[in-house]
């Protein structure tokens, strides 16, 4: 019997097909987003993991003798080229900087990137020994890097040329006689000084690592070196065995998390969009499913074969979504590659992903989600079906049938409410405010049920009097609005969230914006190495322009005393900060008193970022030992200043702490051992020539390439708001479409009335639109609440950032006004589809 | 043999309340017998039909179909039921819209896992059907569906065939039409057939009338119309 | 091409004989034998860099830091060494760290045109512990404020801005040394105060001096063995762009502590199509420096050995210098005293015997 049912549905799927194609439509939605942010996570993870069976070895095909054992890192921050000769200074020198990038490749190749590799060649070549030599001596990077694919001369060519004119190292090409290199893409290795060379005049930072390299060992000396090792390094450095895989997530947590986090929000609003599709594809055939019923057909052969119906949805659906996700990912992972670069000093390449093991996870994911997806319309069918449903007078419309009870509907909001409001109040960390927000979209969400109904009572009341149509529109809308609760909901969310994100960003942005604006005292900047900076300063001193150096160490910061909560992080960078006027003018932010400031002059003080000041729970006039050089000296907060977009802790002292001094005082950093990373100067209206090894920009040149990174970061965030956005229009669309099957008969009687199309055109759009509004409008306040929360609570707890919420009128509006554009222009679908109808056919449709 | 007794049914309103249809109604029918019940609109006569049909439950009351009580029948037993003793035709056809007219007809044997070639040749040639049966349901007139509806429901050689107001939907000449073919088929085929109707003509057709009122059933002679 | 001239790998080739694993003797007949195989036209040296003239003075404390214009530099320490608890038992050291200049057109914080080599090398009467390390500037170069001589964490590290008093510490293999640097004399300038002319025809040339007058003592570890370490040690400082060139077909160089406190440097320059240049410095215990002319000087090789690689080259020597009174000869104090980098080379002890004894340290190339 099962097998003459399912030849059947499969014949009624061609009469059926709009509300197949959107089954399957929806289910591919969450599939492609699924598998796409499954490909970067998975791209992320194998950077670290790939580099370890990597073509160092491989690519380097005489020196199978190499092999990486392990990644030394900074605990809390980023590794500096600096950073990594000081290793080797120590002794590690089995320790070699590498660094990695993506290129993509022209459009006449059959790559779509080219992976490219810097090493220190010469440190490389300091651990094979001659009497091993093969053909390639690593040495010979120095001259003629290394490729194994002929494309990866081309996209260094075309980036360079195309980018910078950089000079171009003249590239080998290896036969890859390996066939178990695990990278199909084509790859490149470069002495690192012409892989930097590539990068530096385009300003695109490239990410540093520095791994553990062994050459022709045994395990056992392998151990003991990695013994030594740890036993050498620097208490704020780390190794990291490769003999388990590097934990990425302990290195990009707020990526993956956030990645994963966007992936289950929108594959669960997809589950929204099955759900209404599911919906309309068995409201279309409840006539059938009937009959079915009425020959003797039971209702578990009926859901037994509709959910093998939608098995073959799902395969469908998923082998599409999965290599759309593919294209997806294809396309965001450069623009997210530079985003990462920036922000946690990684690059993801994307290696070719075998589409077999990522469609079963995938397959599977769906398959489950589809059922339970499936659960609620099934149900429903099945009780419609039942024999003691068989005389109700009720519809299947795939929602509850229970009647509306207000007063549950309010209390529920007001308990919520207070439950978000206690929440706010008294949490003090990340996944309690993310709780918080989640029960604040939940009162949203309830409290609308329980107000929609409300407003049409109050419309009602004011429409006895005219025209009937009107009447009726009411009162329908009041029918559709108990139909469409899932679809609102979803809606609301979606609209809640865009609204508070775009808010929020907004707003950061504009205190971004605002900080940079004063911070930015001098005209030009000018990055480099610290010999080409002093010769700068001293001869722009001689050619009596102002000019400013900045200077840079490490230090160890500690409260004094040491609060019994606080836990040490690790050194902090500190910077030097010059004490005129215009500089204070600067942190007008950091609400400087003089008294304040003249602690920071005399150099007894010390300013700390708000960053710092939040983790380590310091406040002005507390007193810090700052440890630099082993030397210690106590130092008093003199202000907190804002710090945007900068994820690590970082102090200031007055610039006479850096001038080096014959008498060594404590508390002075000589000028041999700090770093010098910029120079402020006053380079407009020059023609001063600029050695090669700086890099200048001027005040404009910062404040355009700062607000190019921020919109960079969010471009992810924006993009999955807009799609979270689309996606809940789309699952209000289909509860639309469901709508206009029930309305067929209704519509089909006010014709026969004499109603004309026009006007029931127009009742029907407006009943859409004033659920749409009432909802938009509803999620307005809502979003306002959510970017506070984000703003002050979000940000605070994760960043330690704070910064003013900015209420901008036209972004809430813009906000409502396009999706509201987008759904109602939608909803115009089925109502016109609906009109295909003559009245006789609207009349007949009866269930 | 159709024996129903004390059959009691109520409809549940959507606001709770129960309103009664059917409050007592005896019934019986020899095999291979056909019978007509008639009665105002909305007095419960098609509930009673489903009633035979294991379609919905009674509230009280026991029905006996060919030696099985179907009151008492759970829902996988009633489908079966359904499926190899009832055929059924409806006032609104209810043909599959994706299927053509023959793959209508063999739909219930299909079904009933007993398709008889042979049997339904003589049904389509006996309903006239011959010439329609590969058409879409589409195509075929009111009357032509309800000839494809009466071959389905005979298709699987039910006992009993419950037709439901089969000519309410058709004009007067193909409703006669429809009729003495629904009768004549039955008879020839000595299945027991129960119609319900509102037409005098179709209901006359029946070897036993019935008629039902204010929730209860009463036969119908011949020469009155009154118990 | 003129890039892949200035390379690095070149620039090896050019500083050391053997370029690949077998070094090729000399002949003036072979073609590609010349000592810098690779290296294709001379002038691809000269012409962007500094050179060395005549008359240019030497400033001391900066010139004992890198001059980066020149093509090639070294800062090379040897010391004859006695473990002090036990003088019979000898130990050779070597400290070399090498600069060259690869003219990389672009700058930028991963080069500055310069690529270093050091070597490490000790020797004990039966083993040798060699390593050989490559580094760009940042992990290598020379310092000052205070003086230093790195690559990685070999260091040399004085107290002030001058050569020495300094710390001398090394670790290799299974090697570390902690050594202690004097000096009881003054600097030496060679040629024509520190101009020194390696050919007849003035074509090589290189500005040179030393300081052959340090004290060494210190401990080492050896095997996880502690040692005591004493003796004498010379310090070469030589820069140059003219030097290496397809004419240079090796040299021979001897650094000898006179057992009467004088110091001896010995030159044998070998030229292609121009006899063997010989020049020399002899430097007083009070550190007055004479100039030995090709003609108050020679360099005889008297007895052959084989190298590693099947290659015969002079092992003992004799140095004849008449004016002063000195007819002496060298023996190298072990047998394979080469040092098998990228380009093997022969660095060892020596131990000087005739009119005058004496220890001192024993450089061939181009064999």
């Amino acid at each position: 019997m099962v097998a003459v049912i399912l030849s059947l549905l499969r014949k009624q799927a061609k009469h059926d097909a709009l509300q197949v194609i959107w089954v399957i439509l929806a289910i591919m939605l969450g599939c492609a987003g699924l598998s796409s942010v499954l490909i970067l996570n998975d791209a992320a993870r194998s950077d670290y993991q790939n580099v370890a069976s990597h073509p160092l070895a491989k690519l380097v095909q005489q020196q199978p003798s190499l092999s990486i054992l392990g990644e030394i890192s900074k605990t809390a921050l980023p590794l500096t080229r600096d950073d990594y000769h000081l290793l080797r200074m120590r002794g590690l020198t089995h320790a070699i900087a590498l660094s990695k990038t993506t290129l993509p490749v022209s459009s006449d190749s059959n790559a779509s990137a080219v992976t490219l590799y810097g090493i220190d060649a010469p440190a490389l070549a300091s651990l094979v020994q001659p009497q091993r030599l093969g053909a390639l001596d690593p040495l010979g990077l120095l001259t003629s890097g290394v490729a194994t694919h002929r494309d990866v001369i081309l996209a260094i060519e075309h980036y360079a040329y195309a980018n910078t004119n950089a000079e171009v190292t003249p590239l080998q090409i290896i036969e890859n006689s390996h066939p178990q290199t695990r990278d199909a893409q084509p790859m490149g290795l470069l002495d690192m000084h012409a892989y930097f060379a590539l990068f530096q005049a385009n300003s695109v930072e490239v990410p540093l690592r520095v791994v553990l390299v062994s050459f022709d060992m045994q395990s056992a000396a392998q151990d003991t070196l990695i013994r030594q090792v740890k036993a050498q390094l620097p208490p704020d450095y780390q190794l990291t065995e490769w003999s388990a895989p590097i934990d990425a997530v302990a290195v990009t947590q707020s990526f993956h998390l956030n990645l994963l986090a966007m992936a289950m929000v929108m594959f669960v609003v997809c589950l929204f969009i099955v759900i209404n599709a599911l919906n309309l594809l068995i409201a279309g055939r409840l006539t059938l499913y009937r009959t079915l019923r009425q020959l003797g057909v039971g209702r578990l052969v009926l859901v037994k074969c509709t959910l093998i119906e939608l098995l073959v949805y799902c395969l469908i659906a998923t082998t599409i979504g999965v290599i759309a996700g593919h294209f997806i990912a294809v396309l965001l992972a450069p623009t997210l590659s530079l985003t990462l670069a920036g922000l946690f000093n990684i690059d993801i390449g994307l290696t070719q992903i075998d589409g077999l093991p990522l469609f079963l996870p995938v397959l599977l994911v769906t398959l489950l989600a589809t059922a339970a997806s499936a659960i609620m319309p099934l149900r429903q069918l099945t009780q419609h079906l039942s024999r003691r449903q068989y005389f109700s007078e009720s519809t299947f419309n795939g929602t509850s049938t229970r009647a509306n009870r207000p007063h549950l509907l309010l209390f529920t909001a007001l308990v919520l409410a207070a439950v978000t409001f206690t929440l706010v109040m008294m949490g003090q960390s990340l996944p309690v405010v993310f709780v918080a927000i989640a029960s604040l979209l939940l009162t949203g969400i309830v409290s609308l049920f329980w107000l929609y109904p409300r407003v049409l009572t109050r419309l009602q009341k004011c429409t006895r009097s005219c025209h009937p149509l009107m009447q009726w529109s009411v009162a329908h809308a009041r029918q559709i609005g108990f139909k469409t609760k899932l679809a609102s909901a979803a809606f609301f969310i979606a609209l809640a969230t865009h609204i508070g994100m775009n808010l929020m960003v907004d707003s950061f942005r504009t205190a971004t914006l605002h900080w940079l604006d004063s911070r930015l005292v001098a005209s030009d900047y000018v990055y480099g190495d610290k010999d080409s900076l002093v010769e700068l300063h001293r001869y722009l001193s001689q050619q009596n322009r102002d000019s400013i150096l900045r200077y840079r160490v490490e230090a160890e910061i500690t409260p004094s005393p040491l609060p019994q909560s606080s836990q040490q992080s690790g050194p902090i960078r500190v910077y030097s900060y010059p004490t005129n006027a215009e500089y204070r003018r600067a942190l007008a932010d950091s609400a400087l008193t003089d008294e304040n400031w003249a602690l920071f002059e005399s150099g007894q003080g010390l300013l700390v970022n708000q960053q710092y000041a939040i983790r380590s729970q310091l406040n002005a006039g507390d007193d810090v030992v700052v440890t630099i050089n082993e030397v210690s000296t106590t130092f008093r907060i003199a202000g907190i200043y804002m710090d945007y977009g900068n994820p690590f802790a970082q102090a200031m002292l007055p610039l006479s702490a850096f001038v080096s001094s014959q008498s060594a005082a404590s508390g002075l950093i000589r000028l041999a051992e700090a770093d010098i990373s910029v120079m402020a100067t006053a380079l407009s209206g020059t023609d001063i020539q600029l050695p090669d090894t700086v890099t200048h920009y001027s005040r404009d040149e910062i404040l355009a390439l700062s607000l190019q990174a921020f919109d960079r970061t969010f471009v992810i965030t924006h993009a999955l708001n807009i799609v979270t956005l689309l996606v809940a229009v789309f699952s209000l669309t289909t509860s639309i479409l469901l709508l206009e099957r029930d309305n067929r008969h209704v519509s089909g009687l006010l014709r026969s009335l004499g109603v004309r199309q026009w006007q029931l055109t127009a009742s029907l759009f407006s009943q859409y639109g004033l659920l749409c509004v009432v909802t938009a409008l509803w999620a307005t306040p809502f979003g306002v609440i959510l970017a506070w929360l984000l703003t002050h609570k979000v940000n605070l707890f994760a960043f330690q950032w704070q910064f003013p919420l900015v209420l901008s009128a036209s972004q809430i509006a813009q906000a409502i006004v396009i999706s509201l554009a987008i759904v109602c222009l939608l909803s115009l679908v089925p109502i016109l589809r609906g009109q295909r109808y003559s009245i006789r056919e609207r009349l007949q449709c009866n269930d | 043999m159709i024996r129903a007794s004390g059959i009691v049914k109520h409809y549940t309103l959507p606001d709770g309340r129960s309103r009664p249809v059917i409050e007592g109604a005896d019934f019986s029918l020899h095999q291979g017998q056909s019978a007509s019940i008639q009665g105002p609109s909305g007095c419960g006569k098609s509930t009673f039909l489903y009633l035979l049909a294991g379609l919905a439950p009674c509230d009280g009351g026991t029905i006996q179909v060919a030696d099985l009580n179907v009151s008492t029948l759970s829902e996988s037993q009633s489908d079966q039921f359904r499926r190899q003793h009832i055929g059924i035709v409806f006032q609104q056809f209810h043909l599959i819209d994706c299927l053509s007219a023959h793959d209508n007809i063999l739909f219930t044997a299909r079904l009933a896992g007993a398709v008889d070639p042979v049997h339904i040749k003589h049904l389509v040639n006996t309903l006239g059907l011959s010439e329609l049966v590969d058409k879409p349901i589409q195509q075929l007139s009111g009357g032509e569906q309800q000839r494809v509806a009466l071959a389905r429901a005979l298709a699987h050689k039910p006992n009993v065939v419950l037709a439901d107001e089969p000519t309410g939907n058709l004009d007067e000449d193909t409703s006669q039409i429809v009729s003495h073919m629904l009768y004549s088929t039955c008879r020839a085929l000595n299945t027991t057939l129960i119609v319900v109707t509102h037409s005098a003509h179709v209901a006359q057709l029946a070897d036993v009338q019935w008629t039902m009122q204010q929730g209860r059933l009463y036969r119908v002679n011949r020469d009155s119309q009154d118990e | 091409m003129q890039r892949l001239i200035r390379i690095f790998s070149v620039c090896l080739l050019a500083v050391l004989a053997g370029c690949s694993p077998a070094p090729e003797t000399h002949t003036e007949d072979t073609e590609d034998v010349a000592l810098f195989g690779g290296l294709t036209a001379s002038d691809k040296l000269s012409s962007p860099l500094a050179q060395v003239t005549k008359g240019v003075r030497l400033h001391f404390p900066a010139d004992h830091q890198a001059h980066p214009d020149f093509a090639i530099e070294w800062w090379y320490f040897t010391a004859n060494l006695v473990d002090a608890d036990n003088p019979k038992r000898h130990y050779s050291l070597q400290y070399t760290l090498f600069r060259f200049n690869t003219g990389d057109a672009v700058s930028n914080a991963w080069s500055d045109g310069q690529i270093f080599m050091a070597h490490a090398a000790l020797h004990n009467a039966e083993q040798h512990w060699f390593e050989e390390r490559f580094a760009r500037a940042g992990a290598a170069g020379v310092f000052q404020q205070p003086f230093s001589i790195r690559l990685d964490d070999w260091l040399w590290r004085a107290e002030g801005d001058s050569l020495l008093p300094a710390e001398l510490n090394l670790a290799w293999a299974d090697v570390s040394v902690n050594l202690t640097l004097s000096s009881h004399g003054p600097l030496v300038l060679h040629g024509e105060k520190g101009y020194s002319e390696k050919s007849a025809n003035g074509s090589h040339a290189s500005y040179y001096y030393s300081q052959p007058f340090i004290q060494v003592s210190g401990t080492a570890q050896i095997a996880g063995e502690p040692v005591s370490l004493s003796g004498q040690g010379w310090y070469d400082h030589e820069w140059t762009s003219q030097l290496l060139d397809e004419n240079t077909l090796g040299w021979d160089w001897f650094s000898i502590h006179l057992e009467d406190g004088r110091k001896l440097m010995a030159f044998r320059m070998q030229l292609r199509n121009q006899l063997d240049h010989v020049t020399g410095t002899l430097v007083s215990a009070e550190g007055e420096t004479r100039t030995l002319a090709p003609s108050s000087i020679t360099l005889t090789p008297t007895t052959y050995s084989e190298g590693p690689s099947s290659n015969r080259y002079p092992s003992e020597w004799r140095i004849h210098i008449p004016e002063h009174g000195i007819d002496i000869s060298t023996q190298p104090m072990k047998d394979d005293q080469w040092n098998r980098g990228r380009f093997s080379y022969y660095e060892g002890a020596i131990r000087v015997s005739g009119t005058h004894n004496g220890v001192g340290f024993m450089e061939l190339t181009g064999y």
